[in-house]
């Protein structure tokens, strides 16, 4: 009788712990490729001229648009100035779990940044 | 002594867990500081590859270089930085390693002609052999971790077709 409740009690702990596994685990690794991603991407938009332009212009939902093709889920977009420090936003994030991911544009001295949600 | 057998199924339950939260702690992603120096040489890295697929100059790439190593001080990161890029006949240096090398002062961009170095060009840990195929040459420390050392040539980066969905 001792030995079922043991027994029992061995097999609820790990439950519990494969439950914390399957809750935590994936949302990290998903957001950590989310990131990864997100920042190849705006590695490789920061090689092209018009890109750069739409940063320069400081208009983020410009930005926000012509990164819209590339993006499956949810983001908004802030363009910062290095010198002034004034910031445009575009935001359509409502989620609680949110990732930023930063680049700057050193030689027009503004910082993008992108805020992915994660569902 | 009946009970602690029993005990058995419990205690081989909660070394199973410890051994795996090890290896998940072993494993666990990198630490923030790390992850934003290796970011600030990533962008370094991409934006010095910009400035020579487009318009290399003594003021662009001094400019880029004083951005780069303001911005990485900003995060209140120590930073080193030394370019050397092959241009034609031209041959730029930049330093700023923080220290004067072979003569140029610290936060300063040169050019010199190949004429004059038909060899080699070479400034802290930096080096280029202005007769093979490399042609750029950069060094990055971000406090004190050589995040990058890199000698490359051209036109071996990723470009627009290599982007996937997000």
């Amino acid at each position: 009788m001792i030995k079922s409740l043991e027994v029992v009690i061995a097999i609820l702990i790990l439950f519990t712990f494969v439950f914390f596994i399957i809750q935590n685990v994936p949302e990290r690794q998903m957001s950590t490729n989310i990131t990864e991603r997100t920042y190849e991407l705006l590695k490789i938009k920061a090689q092209d001229p018009s890109f750069r332009l739409l940063v320069s212009d400081g208009n983020a939902y410009n930005v926000y648009d012509s990164l819209y093709n590339y993006m499956d889920v949810s983001y908004s977009v802030s363009i910062c100035d290095g010198i002034t420090s004034d910031c445009n936003s575009y935001n359509l994030g409502d989620s609680t779990t949110k990732k930023n991911v930063n680049y700057y544009f050193m030689d027009i001295n503004k910082t993008t940044s992108i805020t992915v949600w994660i569902k | 002594m009946k009970a602690n057998k029993g005990f058995t199924y419990i205690i081989i339950v909660v070394i199973v867990i410890s051994f795996i939260t090890a290896l998940f702690l072993l494993f666990k992603p990198e630490p923030f500081t790390e992850y934003t120096s290796n970011k600030l040489s990533e962008n370094y890295k991409n934006e010095l590859k910009y400035l020579v697929d487009s318009n290399i100059t003594i003021t662009t790439l001094d400019n880029l270089n004083s951005e780069a190593y303001d911005f990485i001080r900003a995060h209140n990161f120590g930073a080193k930085i030394c370019t050397i890029i092959s241009d034609g006949d031209v041959i730029y240096v930049s330093n700023y390693t923080g220290e004067t090398e072979k003569e140029i002062p610290n936060g300063i961009t040169i050019s010199v002609t190949k004429t004059l170095n038909p060899n080699n060009m070479s400034l802290g840990n930096c080096s280029v052999d202005v007769n093979s195929d490399t042609k750029i040459s950069y060094y990055i420390e971000i406090n004190g971790t050589d995040m990058n050392y890199i000698s490359y040539v051209r036109g071996s980066e990723p470009n627009e077709s290599d982007i996937n969905r997000v």
